[in-house]
């Protein structure tokens, strides 16, 4: 699980240029500055570019934390 | 460039770093964010500060037809109209008559274009449709003029039409997304989920191409290619190879240059300008030119043909000061990645594409980067070549590039010399029946020759490798010395041409005056016999410092005092002990 949190969080910092970001499960939107519209689709394009998956739209819609997200993208990968 | 690092790298740039501004307004039926912040990180990161008024999502209507609306009010110099394909689905879907849906958007698109007009005094740039994969029809699904495609597409070619006449610039999003595969330019997934016309993925190459529009309407455009010749224009060397071997005609290799040729004479009959900026002996191309008989382009096609063995940022100094354009105005195409390089560095306002290695695939490359945009008075560029024609004189311009001594510092070469040997002897063996140019005696050793120059204990055959950031040469020179008493005689000395002008000569005359101090002798002969191709070569010995020791029949000798050598400061590292190591 380590190197897959650790490649997540990578990609959050680089899409939200920060460097000392943290994820947690209940991290959301409101949370990260610059986490907009426009940025949650650079993040889920990102994600999806770096783990080599595809979301369902259905998936995205339901998004509400991180840790939705980290659930869905962990079960792709298994 | 990803999406993600065009948009990091825009926010960076200041708007002090930009000498120009470009006053833009987007208007689109779908979500524009991330199209208008990459198309001004585009413009910024080429010098011009973008102040860019993009409208709420999919209010054209309301914007242009409310006279103080934010877009008038921004006063614009660029409106941006970006419909997408989704939303004329949408209302396309919606519509009972199919057949008159496409005059229909027409007529309204007409009406649109001149409320925008005659509320502002602006440039029009037009997307088209980036025709959709739905195929209710299959193969006949664009001759049905009432399925969606057959209507998208007679859209796109109304709108062909239409741009000419009323002087609006076209966005070639079809050519953007067939370019890139449609399987990948349409993320419908995102049009449900954030109204994205296409996967942002390519949002890039679409706003690069947008600023192209934008720059060549303020008169950024390409207005002369200058091109290599060998391995550019045809296969192989001319000077080595001759023009009776060179690789051009109708088929393999030689058709792959013939084809970029044709390319080219479009070019040319559009207004662009053909230079020739070749390391090769002007008559000799000339005579390629004028005879060869599969050629395609000759002589008059080209404004300019400097073909001699100067570096080419001096021959460039030279085409530029002759036409007097902009450097900004000039494409730089050639297949070396050392020249590719060199002219970047001395000239960072030339384009200089990466060029792939097969010939093959020089045209399908070249328009990824639309590097022939444009702009509306294009009408003039047809007058171009026959204008710089009626000034023919080859101005004898020669500013030496200043920087190119810097330039090879930068390139961090490093050569390694070896003895011949079991593993060197092929490489070496094609260089010695192979050069012409760069071969002071061409003397061609055989097989056997060659071994028995290994065995003797007077004789010495060295060769040269040479890497350099750029990558590794290879072996790129042959030297072949002799004993003979004080003296120490260079009976060989062959280089390759791709290595002319970094100054390998002077590393070889350093090894060659080390190895005469090795072994006792006080003197250094070099030989020059005359061909009828190695001409470059003929002031070789005098200009590094040696002195005419007349001719014994046709050879012309040279002496050097060992003694009186002055070692200089030269941009190659030879790799210590080498020799030894290998010899150990």
């Amino acid at each position: 699980m380590n190197d897959f949190e650790e490649n997540l969080k990578a990609v959050f910092r680089e899409v939200f240029d920060d460097q000392s970001l943290e994820l947690s499960d209940h991290l959301q939107a409101q949370d990260v500055e610059g986490w907009d519209s426009i940025a949650h689709i650079t993040l889920i394009m990102a994600i999806e570019e770096a783990f080599k998956v595809q979301f369902l739209t259905r998936e995205v819609m339901s998004f509400k934390n991180v840790g939705d997200m980290k659930e869905c993208l962990w079960r792709k990968l298994h | 460039m990803s999406l993600h690092r065009l948009l990091t790298a825009g926010r960076s740039i200041e708007k002090s770093s930009c000498t120009q501004f470009l006053k833009i307004a987007v208007i689109s039926d779908a979500a524009t964010q991330h199209y208008c912040e990459a198309l001004g990180a585009t413009l910024k990161l080429r010098g011009w500060w973008p102040e860019i008024y993009e409208a709420e999502f999919d209010t054209i209507h309301q914007e242009t037809l409310n006279t103080s609306s934010g877009l008038y009010l921004h006063q614009p110099k660029f409106v941006i109209v970006f419909q997408s394909v989704q939303a004329l689905a949408q209302r396309f879907y919606a519509v009972k008559n199919k057949k008159e849906f496409a005059e229909g958007h027409v007529t309204d698109l007409l009406e649109l274009w001149d409320r925008i007009s005659s509320n502002l005094a602006c440039t029009l740039l037009h997307h088209n449709f980036a025709v959709p994969l739905d195929r209710p029809y299959g193969n006949q699904s664009l001759a049905y003029p009432t399925s969606f495609i057959g209507t998208v597409t007679g859209i796109n070619a109304k709108l062909n039409d239409l741009v000419t006449k009323k002087n609006i610039r076209l966005i070639d999003t079809e050519f953007q997304a067939s370019y890139f595969g449609k399987r990948n330019w349409f993320d419908e997934r995102l049009w449900c989920q954030a109204r994205q016309a296409l996967s942002p993925t390519f949002l890039a190459p679409l706003v690069k191409s947008i600023s192209d529009t934008l720059l060549a309407d303020r008169g950024l455009t390409t207005k002369c290619v200058i091109l290599d010749l060998d391995n550019t224009m045809w296969g192989g060397i001319l000077g080595d190879d001759g023009i009776d071997h060179i690789e051009i005609g109708p088929t393999e290799i030689g058709l792959a240059y013939q084809r970029f040729q044709q390319y080219l004479t479009e070019l040319r009959d559009r207004g662009v300008l053909l230079a020739i900026c070749s390391k090769n002996e002007q008559e000799a191309v000339l005579k390629v030119l004028d005879t060869h008989p599969d050629m395609i382009l000759r002589r008059n096609d080209f404004v300019a043909i400097f073909a001699n063995y100067d570096d080419k940022a001096s021959n460039i100094i030279a085409i530029q000061k002759k036409l007097n354009l902009a450097f900004d105005s000039f494409v730089f195409l050639d297949d070396s990645p050392f020249e590719r390089d060199l002219v970047r560095k001395a000239f960072p306002e030339i384009q200089v594409p990466e060029l792939p290695e097969d010939p093959g695939k020089f045209q399908t490359e070249l328009s990824r980067w639309n590097f022939f945009e444009c702009n509306s008075s294009a009408s003039e560029d047809f007058h171009r070549l026959k204008y710089y024609k009626d000034d023919e004189e080859r101005a004898a311009v020669r500013a030496k590039y200043i920087g190119l001594d810097d330039f090879l510092f930068d390139l961090e070469m490093s050569a390694v010399l070896r003895l011949f040997n079991q593993f060197t002897s092929p490489r070496v063996l094609q260089l010695i029946h192979r050069t012409n140019q760069f071969n002071l005696t061409t003397i061609r050793y055989s097989k056997s020759e060659l071994e028995s120059i290994i065995e003797d204990a007077n004789t010495y055959g060295f060769c040269l490798s040479l890497s350099d950031r750029l990558g590794d040469n290879g072996i790129i020179a042959v030297i072949i010395l002799r004993k003979e008493s004080i003296d120490l005689k260079v009976d060989t000395w062959i280089m390759s041409c791709r290595v002319l002008g970094r100054r390998v000569e002077e590393l070889i005359l350093n090894i060659i005056v080390d190895k005469a101090k090795e072994l006792g002798c006080f003197r250094i002969i070099g030989q020059y016999i005359q061909t009828n191709k190695n001409a470059l070569v003929k002031d070789l010995y005098s200009n590094l410092g040696f002195v005419d020791a007349g001719s014994v029949e046709k050879t012309k000798l040279y002496s050097f005092q060992v003694e009186t050598f002055e070692a200089k400061k030269i941009p190659i590292v030879l790799e210590p002990n080498h020799i030894s190591q290998e010899e150990s």
